[in-house]
């Protein structure tokens, strides 16, 4: 059954987008992240231009991790004060994602950027994850214990000023690497169509020493809000948001979300670390591909005018 | 319904006006208004058309008809890629100004048949000589130009089938456009060009419009309108089905 898309204009298969909410949702669910690194390249797959995917599933997120952050609320595992002040630098860092997002489509390079963006980020933090995932896993043969964080360690971080104390999560840490890994991931999501959450969550363990208890729950409050601003955002300054594919998406996605969360109890935390590092890998390595090979048509066009179809 | 009742009222029309003056050409399009709702996939209009000849015309003659179908005008900048470093990136580009979003050209036989290159570029009736007509320079060696119509041909916006239109009887005739899923919204203009031994001898206009209805029309007013109202909407959609499958789900 076809439905006519009114922003992307175009019309696809309803269950074929369902279905791609519920199989995003399930990975989503599993990995504790939102998914868009994998549905926002779906999207475009599909015939829908790059802008329409990125600020519609924007949206699409914020409903996926909305589930989630409710569900570690209940089990009080949400450091609030560091969610509001990763908050106060990620509303920045979405406001000026947003602004970037704006100002390259204008001169046609935000596929570029969006491209790029993917192949940089997602070779990085799936290449690192790999490697730590490995690692883990061979401690784990050799019998030893696998910590990813060691309590009494400190790094440069450790040494900056203006240093605040989060009970919740036990640490005391400067705000400086709390508010920039907050713009870091407000702005890269607003332009990517992503969460961030496969990068927030690693950056809080490593840079910020946040127990695993905590770091989940609070990447899910500060993912929910930095997109549901990125998504008026998007949906004021380049009127992208397609709430009928928003819709259909967000519906598959929170169930996927639930039976992916189910799966994951079954699975030791290091293999579900490796195979999200691969899947990372997989979809970063396809990007590369895309931006490196030869494109079937060198034109490509846009209407700008009235009448506007793409 | 309404398309018959349309043909009949055209009917109607056609029996009146056989005292009118030579060549003179009657047309309609069925239907007259295209719906994009939520099942929308493509549609289809077709065109009817007629000669009107005096009654003292006695000698057969034989007509070639040229159709034009013209979506709402529009900007459209043509990208081209080149490599830098290993990276493809769009670096030159063209902007054709005021050109058409949908074009259909049907004719009874090959354009070149019809009439010569010169009155078909002066009447605009081609894809280049519509484009032309558009302000568009007319160098058919622009890779601009000729990859611009290539893309809308391939997305199904732009379309020349010459032999499209036939013949129902010796003055009437008939022709479809089919209209893509990606249609563009708006008015489009018909214009249909009689020729006659390589000579235009008459020419009719007729129009239709693409409208979209129900909720996408409130979708597509509101995001641009209201759009604040809409971003949040939303966004409070996302709330309310986050909330809603963490309590559908609840295990603890």
């Amino acid at each position: 059954m076809l439905i006519y898309l009114p922003i992307a204009d175009l019309a696809i298969n309803i269950f074929l987008l369902f279905a791609m909410g519920l199989a995003v949702g399930f990975i989503s669910g599993m990995f504790g992240v939102g998914g868009g690194f994998l549905m926002t390249p779906f999207l475009i797959f599909l015939g829908i231009s790059p802008g329409v995917a990125v600020a519609t599933v924007a949206s699409h997120i914020t409903a996926s991790s909305f589930s989630g952050a409710l569900s570690h609320w209940r089990r009080r595992a949400v450091d609030i004060p560091m969610a509001f002040m990763l908050l106060s630098g990620g509303f920045v860092g979405t406001a000026s994602g947003v602004w970037l997002f704006t100002k390259l489509r204008a001169i046609g390079q935000l596929d570029l950027l969006i491209g790029l963006s993917y192949l940089i980020m997602l070779s990085a933090v799936g290449g690192l994850m790999l490697a730590e995932s490995v690692r883990a896993i061979i401690r784990a043969r050799r019998q030893q214990f696998s910590s990813l964080r060691h309590s009494g360690a400190h790094t440069w971080v450790h040494a900056l000023p203006l240093k605040m104390r989060f009970r919740h999560s036990k640490i005391y840490v400067s705000i400086i690497p709390v508010w920039g890994i907050g713009y870091v991931i407000g702005s890269v999501g607003a332009v990517m169509g992503i969460g961030g959450g496969f990068l927030l969550v690693p950056m809080l363990i490593y840079f910020l020493r946040m127990p695993t208890a905590t770091v989940i729950g609070t990447a899910a409050v500060l993912t929910t809000a930095t997109m549901a601003v990125a998504s008026v955002m998007h949906a004021l300054t380049n009127h992208l948001v397609d709430a009928v594919l928003a819709l259909v998406l967000m519906v598959g996605g929170v169930i996927g979300a639930q039976f992916g969360a189910r799966a994951a109890q079954k699975m030791p935390p290091e293999r579900l670390r490796l195979l999200l590092a691969l899947l990372i890998l997989a979809v970063g390595i396809r990007f590369g591909y895309e931006l490196m090979s030869r494109p079937a048509n060198l034109y490509s066009i846009r209407a700008t005018g009235s009448g506007t179809v793409d | 319904m309404t398309s018959l009742a349309r043909l009949f009222a055209f009917a109607a029309f056609l029996a009146l006006s056989l005292s009118a003056r030579a060549e003179e050409i009657v047309v309609t399009v069925a239907p007259s208004q295209i719906a994009v709702s939520s099942s929308y996939s493509g549609g289809t209009v077709v065109i009817f058309g007629a000669v009107v000849q005096p009654p003292t015309a006695m000698l057969p003659r034989t007509y070639d008809v040229a159709v034009i179908v013209m979506g709402p005008r529009q900007t459209v900048v043509t990208r081209r890629k080149g490599r830098i470093v290993r990276v493809w990136v769009n670096q030159q580009s063209r902007t054709f100004y005021n050109v058409p979003s949908f074009l259909g050209v049907r004719a009874s036989r090959p354009l070149n048949e019809i009439t010569s290159a010169d009155i078909l570029r002066r009447q605009g009736i081609g894809l280049k000589n519509v484009l032309f007509d558009a302000g568009v320079t007319p160098d058919n060696d622009d890779p601009f130009l000729v990859n611009f119509i290539d893309i809308r041909r391939k997305q199904g916006l732009f379309d020349e089938q010459p032999g499209g239109v036939t013949f129902l009887s010796r003055t009437a005739f008939r022709t479809e456009i089919p209209l893509p899923d990606n249609v563009p919204i708006g008015d489009y203009q018909v214009d249909l060009k009689l020729f006659q031994n390589g000579e235009m001898v008459g020419e009719a206009l007729a129009s239709f419009a693409v409208v979209k209805v129900g909720v996408e029309d409130l979708v597509v007013n509101s995001a641009t309108n209201h759009s604040l109202l809409y971003g949040l909407t939303v966004v409070s959609m996302a709330f309310f089905t986050g909330w809603l499958a963490s309590i559908v789900f609840r295990r603890d």
